[in-house]
């Protein structure tokens, strides 16, 4: 690890820039403090900043990388799980039975007093689309379980799902505020175990959600948007989009 | 034509308290936000607790059907699912309701809650949830025909059927204007946009019989609303299923069946 990234530093001769933004001399000695205390395994960073660049670079591009087929295998198991309902639908035989109760379907409906009559279709209709909000809502928490190297579903999970997906707003209220701050500290802990390379990557590229506001904005800010909208997102709900694009 | 239409639409009300609260319904479409805090107001003051939320055995056994056989489930995390589960039902029956104001209509029908759905984003359900309404009703059919007691049933089930079609012609016309999405327009009587009174009948009751279902008596006297929906819902999922070419298939044309109704 160590060794590979000095050639090409060498050969660049400083002049080297990230493919995102430009990287500014002036700028070099914050970002190193942020990443070095976030860290805190005291892991030596060289103070050429022709080194600098090209550890952050190639860093910036596993992280990447590792995102993208992440996001890739997220994608196919949404896809098998709409191909499953359908087909699971198509199969069944059995319109007596419901997986939920019909009556407590009914009666939460009725809770709203503009609602005045409800045909008997409309709670198994209800039962059947509850079925499926379940299941997907399941399938997404987990996802953010499996990214964290657990193996309990947990709340922050359910928390990480609501914020990841636009449908999903009007359960915001629902899940409280320090279970979203609960999701940054539990990425860098199960980050840091598994494979060398990807385990650097990991951490380091979300070590500024613990960081005071200012020195996130100003890390965010050389590496480009994506961070920068990542460390917005508690504030702000409406930067749903950019964050279900990093399916953090 | 309203006033007659109160006594009877009284009638199958199952919470009392609400009957003198009918009035005039307003076009107001507030933010589904705003709705939200409005229907969370009026569960914690109308419903009990216990019954706010989906019972948690029915909720981590639908949950377990996505997961890995390894994958543990905290309590806390179920809490968090019946929670949701509740604010997903209001969410949609808020936004169904709006439209049944819309197009003055006092039932909320399934095609309205798959409506909903749409309108909210929910796009991915509507395809399976067509699909098993069409289901439903083909073995509600088989049912009828099966068994000899309840052929009377069917037959009272299959006149009241004939009466409802003009409402969901009527439905149908009205359809393009409120929905953002334009869709097919299927009328083979477009010439009526006659609304007969809604009567109480026991076929659709029937028809929904269940263990849990049994203990709501209120359910049978929306039976003519369950009538209606059966008609309605033909021409509805018509429409639906336009939109989704894979499944257009599996539904069969809808002037067969109102022949058949007739």
């Amino acid at each position: 690890m160590e060794p590979s990234p000095q050639p090409m530093g060498v050969a660049a001769g400083g002049s080297q820039v990230y493919p995102a933004s430009a990287y500014p001399p002036a700028a070099t000695v914050a970002p190193a403090s942020v990443v070095s205390a976030g860290l805190q395994s005291g892991q030596p960073f060289p103070a050429n900043p022709g080194h600098m660049s090209a550890q952050h670079q190639i860093v910036y591009q596993q992280a990447q990388q590792f995102h993208q087929q992440l996001q890739q295998q997220q994608q196919q198991q949404l896809q098998q799980f709409w191909v499953e309902r359908m087909t699971e639908i198509e199969a069944t035989t059995d319109f007596k039975n419901h997986n939920l109760p019909l009556a407590r379907i009914k009666k939460i409906m009725k809770a709203d007093e503009d609602v005045r009559m409800i045909s008997a279709e409309a709670p198994v209709v209800f039962a059947k689309a509850c079925e499926i909000f379940i299941l997907e809502l399941t399938l997404r928490s987990w996802m953010h379980t499996e990214e964290n190297k657990r193996r309990t579903l947990q709340k922050n999970d359910i928390a990480a799902a609501i914020t990841r997906t636009d449908i999903y707003d009007f359960l915001v209220d629902i899940v409280p505020r320090d279970e979203m701050k609960e999701d940054g500290i539990g990425l860098p802990r199960a980050g840091l175990p598994p494979m060398g390379a990807p385990a650097d990557a990991y951490p380091y590229y979300y070590m500024p959600q613990q960081q005071v506001p200012g020195s996130g904005m100003v890390y965010g800010a050389q590496q480009g948007h994506p961070v920068t909208y990542l460390w917005q997102e508690p504030q702000q709900q409406q930067e749903q989009a950019p964050e279900e694009q990093q399916s953090a | 034509m309203n006033n007659p239409q109160n006594p009877k639409a009284s009638a199958p009300c199952t919470l009392p308290p609400e009957l003198p609260k009918e009035a005039v319904a307003t076009d107001e479409a507030p933010p589904p936000m705003g709705n939200n805090n409005n229907t969370e107001s009026a569960t914690a003051t109308m419903v009990r607790e216990q019954d706010r939320l989906m019972p948690v055995a029915n909720v981590s056994r639908i949950m377990r059907q996505v997961l890995p056989p390894y994958a543990k489930i905290s309590d806390d995390a179920k809490e968090v699912i019946q929670e949701c589960v509740s604010e997903f039902i209001s969410f949609v029956t808020g936004e169904a309701n709006e439209r049944c104001h819309t197009e003055r209509r006092k039932t909320v029908t399934s095609e309205d809650i798959v409506w909903a759905m749409s309108r909210l984003g929910f796009d991915d359900y509507v395809a399976p949830l067509g699909a098993f309404l069409q289901r439903m009703r083909d073995d509600s059919d088989h049912g009828g025909e099966e068994r000899g007691g309840p052929a009377g049933r069917g037959g009272s089930r299959r006149g009241s059927s004939s009466l409802p079609l003009h409402c969901p012609q009527q439905m149908h016309h009205l359809h393009p204007a409120v929905c953002r999405r334009p869709h097919q327009s299927v009328s083979p009587a477009a010439g009526y946009a006659v609304r007969p009174v809604p009567r109480p009948m026991p076929a659709s009751g029937y028809r929904m019989q269940g263990g849990d279902h049994r203990s709501v008596g209120g359910v049978a006297p929306c039976s003519y609303g369950g009538a209606l929906v059966q008609a309605g819902g033909t021409q509805h999922v018509v429409g639906f299923h336009d939109d989704e070419a894979s499944s257009s298939s599996e539904n069969p044309p809808p002037e067969g069946r109102a022949a058949g109704s007739n």
